[in-house]
């Protein structure tokens, strides 16, 4: 009877898509790709960031040593940071402003406390908004906004959507996405 | 990078990341190939050439260069420039070779 009653709620556990340990990563393919998009704070999302660490850490860097060609005065927004391999590699550029928009709320929260960046933007003002956007026609829906307000040269924004992110941005002279 | 295959409607992303741009500057899409076995309800642009051409459309030169590196870090990158004239009736596709 115990043993029934355990593999019952082990059950509900691993297989309900809410539950933080939720397995669908490995026989839920609309699971996985969505823990792909936008890793989330569970196991699903734990195992899509291990495996983005292994797949992107090669790439990431060379995209930006072989195809940007960032400058002191250039402004570049990087759409999807993840674990922030390219934006690392773009600082040491030393471009105007950086804006990093992730719709993963726990690569963001990896960001935010990454040390290398924190010294690298020079932290003087902190400014927390969150902003909830829902909009029925894009597929980065539902998303939360975390914008750093910084001060000195450069900014790192983390931002959910491009829409409203877009908006604000200042018009520089050169302004170079890396997607 | 990987980023591309996820934007539906692609259209309305390209339009919002051309009209943000100054004349001159340049987006680059880093893609990769594993993408195409994602569940297309989730990886809705794995067509390469079609994003290229969704591109070219919204009036960018593109340049799609060779896969780059290789193994598990290949990609292959999707490279557009807002033209210096501005949008002008559609931009050029050029493959680099």
């Amino acid at each position: 009877m115990v043993i029934a009653v355990a593999v019952v709620v082990l059950s509900v556990v691993i297989f309900h898509r809410s539950s933080p340990v939720y397995l669908g990563f490995f026989f839920d393919s609309r699971s996985r790709a969505e823990s792909l998009r936008a890793p989330g704070p569970g196991v699903s999302g734990w195992i899509a960031r291990k495996l983005m660490a292994i797949v992107n850490a090669e790439s990431n860097v060379d995209v930006v040593e072989s195809l940007l060609s960032v400058h002191s005065g250039h402004t570049v927004v990087e759409l999807g940071p993840g674990h922030g391999f390219s934006l690392r590699e773009i600082l040491r550029k030393e471009p105007a402003h950086v804006y990093a928009i992730e719709v993963s709320e726990s690569f963001r929260s990896t960001l935010a406390a990454d040390s290398d960046f924190s010294k690298a933007v020079e932290v003087l003002t902190l400014t927390l908004t969150l902003t909830v956007t829902r909009t029925l026609t894009l597929t980065l829906t539902l998303t939360l906004t975390l914008t750093l307000t910084l001060t000195r040269k450069r900014c790192l924004r983390y931002a959910a959507t491009p829409g409203p992110a877009f908006r604000s941005f200042p018009r520089s002279r050169s302004i170079v996405f890396l997607v | 990078m990987n980023v591309l295959q996820f934007l539906d409607p692609l259209r309305e992303y390209v339009d919002e990341v051309y009209r943000v741009l100054k004349p001159g500057g340049l987006v680059v899409w880093g893609n990769k190939d594993v993408a195409k076995a994602g569940d297309p309800a989730v990886f809705v642009n794995t067509d390469w050439d079609k994003c290229a051409a969704v591109m070219s459309a919204a009036g960018f030169e593109v340049t799609r260069a060779k896969v780059r590196l290789s193994g598990k870090s290949a990609y292959v990158p999707l490279v557009g420039r807002k033209p210096r004239a501005g949008k002008g009736g559609g931009g050029s596709e050029q493959a680099v070779a």
